[in-house]
């Protein structure tokens, strides 16, 4: 017995456990051709790095998440007190609460960039149109989740925040109204809608994780774009994603975490409002009520047309607008950097959609009112001159190889 | 994102690159090791944290402890308390009852363990009311004068000690202490 | 890139900026900088001034005795403060006040302050500065409400809306008598009771401060680390 136990013998039994299983489910060959070898343009900048740390940002907020869901109490009674026991009470409660809550807004500056940065490369074109168009429907999902867990802690901005945005719904024709009664499960905003949400909350991550699988999917079947633009066609051109761009994405990851801890451990409440520390009071509405960032150029947009019904069109409109860009942009170049119509264009997209946040935060009063009205015809109009902008502009020399 | 990423440009020229020399080999090892090490020791300690918030939290370590007035408790009779969400006979034993008991110290032998050393006061026995089997809360009777469990059957006498299978040990004695004549703290 | 991210973290604070009131200047906090934690004799100060002055009204519900175990009280310290309020311990700091009776000596129940100063933009600077805020000057109160005080409530300068339904609760020097024999004038009383609702509001902000600092060390570190490994591995990659 003891002559078996030798470590090449041991070596060789578990190289044949591992040909036996393999076998039967090759995960190990799929995780070396999706992980290990597979091929990477190498040419990549550290604007690729937010792919990757947006798949971290999501596994964190499950991670943290699953941690508050063990203490969260799902009852507009307990809901707020619930979240004061795991910040005071709880052992490192604080920590997993802060994580989740400063994660939120990482999550999105990350798939902000990520976004972006599709955008400037030309990210979106065939064929990658269905990559793209799966990305955006994360970006909706993520929307959705985000909304709905600042719902839970049950403050005025969650009770406020959650009243307007469901109340967004009532324009639907004829059956608007109820459907918000629905949704509520009740003739207003209460404990129905909280357990709801919270257990939709809960679901969604992982309904995220779904369409990431899908996103993944895609971009293995054509590879990653490149900040050229261009098909790669020379082998060389690739590199193996391990070491070259595990390193890099592990070297992107420590940047990353570095301000969103210090965010965690410094100035937790930063990005969020004094309010949402008031527990929720239907009868009392807070003198400014503005939702998380996140959402604040989409805010904006909403309130930049005075009738109802064509606000709430164009909010959802100017989200759904991106699903179409692969076809509006009919230019055959992808990276911005050899377009000199489109790259100005989209850095005025891009300072816009900022100026679109800003506006967000501030009353809806003159003249900001009019702000927000030019800034969402120039949103608008970045889609509409798309079109024409393939016939008029002459794209710089383009080279052959990265 | 505004301007074209600096980094894609072929910033240095790396000339010698080619031959890597076997020392360069074994630095590289080192560093990729020392940092997987390091990487994978930063998030083990993350872990830390977040598997203590599963642990009681203050406000129930803040209350593990219970005061019970001995007071209200007859001669003769045996009452119920709830400390940390188990309970806790305390039995206020007669002279009869404190005698019985300690004869029964030849007789339960399953688990030996003289009256004298469960008690700190011979009439007052404070056991935890936690079946040694399978945890089911024992009911007072049986065939040894104390208690019996619903649940298997096994049989206690007038100290908490076992008797009778399948339980192998005697109810168990929580800390406690006499904080005055008539007040004991449990926990 | 960097401009980017903190052009999207700027956005934050406008958002909070907006309704309120101009407050004086902003305090110098002993729990804000670099600090190793509470100062444990102001917390003792605000304690007094928060058990005998807020409290009549006011509760303090997630906050116990035992709480302030963690902040440096001993057991018999704790022990006996809660014994002289006839409390228990782990009991929560509820005001003797009912609701009931809060509405209608007030028009409204005092709210809890537990969480007073994350609650209101300004922070401890708002709570302080609002404890100022009381004046029986009429010339002054003329200024800010041209129409007089609404009936049932009191100027305050920093109250958004100047008509505060709470009256000035610190009616006059030596309301209280601190442990430690420092004077109590109304100023001194606005800053321990301040600082105290800080420690109420974030009992947890040393913890925070004190595991951020071994956090950063050690992702500086790594990063470097990693930054460093990153190079070496791309060595040999063209264009690099």
């Amino acid at each position: 017995m003891a002559a078996s136990l030798k470590p090449a013998k041991v070596e060789n039994d578990i190289r044949n456990f591992g040909r036996w299983f393999e076998d039967r489910l090759p995960l190990f060959s799929f995780l070396r051709d999706n992980m290990g070898t597979y091929p990477t343009p190498r040419n990549l900048n550290y604007m690729w790095n937010f792919g990757s740390l947006a798949g971290i940002a999501l596994v964190l907020q499950i991670l943290t998440g699953l941690f508050l869901a063990m203490h969260y109490k799902p009852d507009i009674h307990l809901a707020f007190d619930s979240i004061q026991v795991m910040m005071r009470d709880l052992h490192w409660g604080w920590l997993v609460r802060n994580l989740h809550m400063v994660g939120a807004s990482f999550f999105f500056i990350v798939v902000y960039i990520h976004i972006g940065r599709g955008l400037y490369y030309g990210s979106y074109k065939s064929p990658r149109e269905v990559l793209w168009g799966l990305g955006l429907i994360i970006f909706l999902l993520m929307m959705a989740t985000a909304f709905m867990g600042y719902v839970l802690p049950w403050g005025q901005m969650s009770y406020w925040g959650a009243t307007v945005i469901t109340n967004l719904l009532s324009v639907i024709p004829f059956v608007g109204p109820d459907i918000v009664v629905w949704l509520w499960g009740g003739y207003s905003v209460g404990d129905p809608t909280l357990s709801r949400f919270y257990a939709i909350h809960f679901v969604l991550p992982f309904v995220i994780v779904g369409v990431v699988v899908l996103h993944l999917w895609a971009l293995h079947h054509h590879k990653s774009n490149n900040p050229q633009g261009i098909d790669l066609t020379k082998a060389d051109d690739y590199i193996p994603f391990h070491p070259y761009y595990t390193i890099k994405d592990v070297f992107g990851l420590g940047v990353y975490l570095i301000p969103f801890t210090f965010m965690v451990f410094y100035a937790p409440d930063y990005l969020g409002h004094p309010d949402n520390y008031i527990p929720a009071n239907p009868l009392v509405t807070p003198a400014h009520i503005v939702p998380e960032w996140y959402f604040l150029p989409f805010y904006a947009i909403l309130r930049a047309i005075p009738i109802k019904e064509l606000g709430v069109a164009a909010m959802f409109g100017s989200i759904l607008i991106m699903f179409l860009l692969p076809w509006l942009d009919k230019s055959p170049v992808r990276s911005a950097r050899f377009r000199p119509l489109y790259r100005p264009l989209l850095l005025v997209f891009f300072a816009n959609f900022l100026f679109l946040g800003w506006l967000g935060a501030k009353p809806a009063e003159a003249p900001y009112t009019t702000m927000a009205a030019l800034a969402t015809a120039v949103y608008f109009a970045f889609f509409a001159l798309l079109p024409l902008l393939a016939k008029v502009e002459k794209p710089k020399p383009i080279p052959a190889t990265i | 994102m505004a301007k074209p990423p600096v980094n894609s440009q072929p910033a240095t020229a790396v000339e010698d690159d080619a031959p890597l020399g076997d020392v360069n080999a074994e630095r590289r090892a080192l560093l990729i090791n020392t940092t997987t090490a390091f990487g994978v020791a930063g998030a083990a300690c993350v872990a830390v944290p977040f598997l203590r918030t599963l642990s009681p939290s203050r406000a129930t370590e803040a209350l593990a402890t219970v005061d019970i007035n001995l007071a209200e408790i007859p001669a003769g009779s045996v009452k119920t308390y709830l400390w940390q969400g188990k309970p806790v006979f305390v039995w206020h034993r007669t002279p009869e009852q404190i005698a019985k008991a300690k004869q029964q110290d030849t007789t339960s032998t399953m688990d030996a363990e003289p009256d004298a050393e469960r008690v700190k006061k011979p009439e007052w026995l404070v056991v935890l009311g936690v079946c040694s089997h399978l945890g089911c809360v024992p009911m007072q009777g049986g065939e040894s004068d104390g208690w019996r469990c619903p649940c298997h059957g096994s049989q206690f006498d007038l100290s908490g000690r076992v008797t009778h299978g399948p339980a192998g040990k005697n109810l168990e004695v929580p800390p406690y202490a006499f904080l005055n004549d008539t007040t004991i703290r449990i926990g | 890139m960097k401009l980017l991210l903190s052009a999207l973290l700027l956005l934050a604070p406008v958002a909070m900026a907006g309704e309120g009131v101009e407050l004086p200047h902003r305090k110098d906090w002993s729990f804000e900088g670099l600090r190793a934690g509470w100062n444990k004799d102001e917390l003792y100060r605000g304690y007094t001034v928060a058990t005998q002055v807020c409290m009549a009204c006011h509760s303090f519900k997630y906050v116990s005795h035992r709480d302030l175990m963690r902040v440096g009280f001993t057991e018999a310290e704790v022990q006996t403060l809660a014994k002289a309020l006839n409390m228990d311990i782990n009991a929560k700091l509820i005001s003797g006040m009912d609701e009931a009776t809060a509405k209608e000596t007030f028009g409204k129940v005092p709210p809890d302050l537990s969480l007073m100063n994350r609650a209101r933009a300004g922070g401890a600077d708002y709570a302080y500065w609002l404890l100022h805020g009381y004046s029986e000057d009429s010339a002054e109160i003329a200024k800010y409400l041209p129409n007089g005080v609404p009936p049932g409530a009191h100027f305050n300068k920093y109250f958004p809306g100047h008509a505060i339904a709470m009256p000035n609760p610190l009616t006059g020097e030596g309301l209280v008598t601190y442990h430690d024999g420092t004077a109590a004038s109304i100023d001194q009383m606005a800053h321990d009771v301040t600082t105290f609702m800080q420690w109420t509001a974030e009992p947890e902000r040393f913890d925070r401060q004190r595991t951020g600092v071994f956090v950063l060390i050690y992702l500086l570190l790594f990063t470097l680390l990693a930054y460093v490994t990153k190079r070496v591995i791309w060595k040999d990659v063209k264009g690099h």
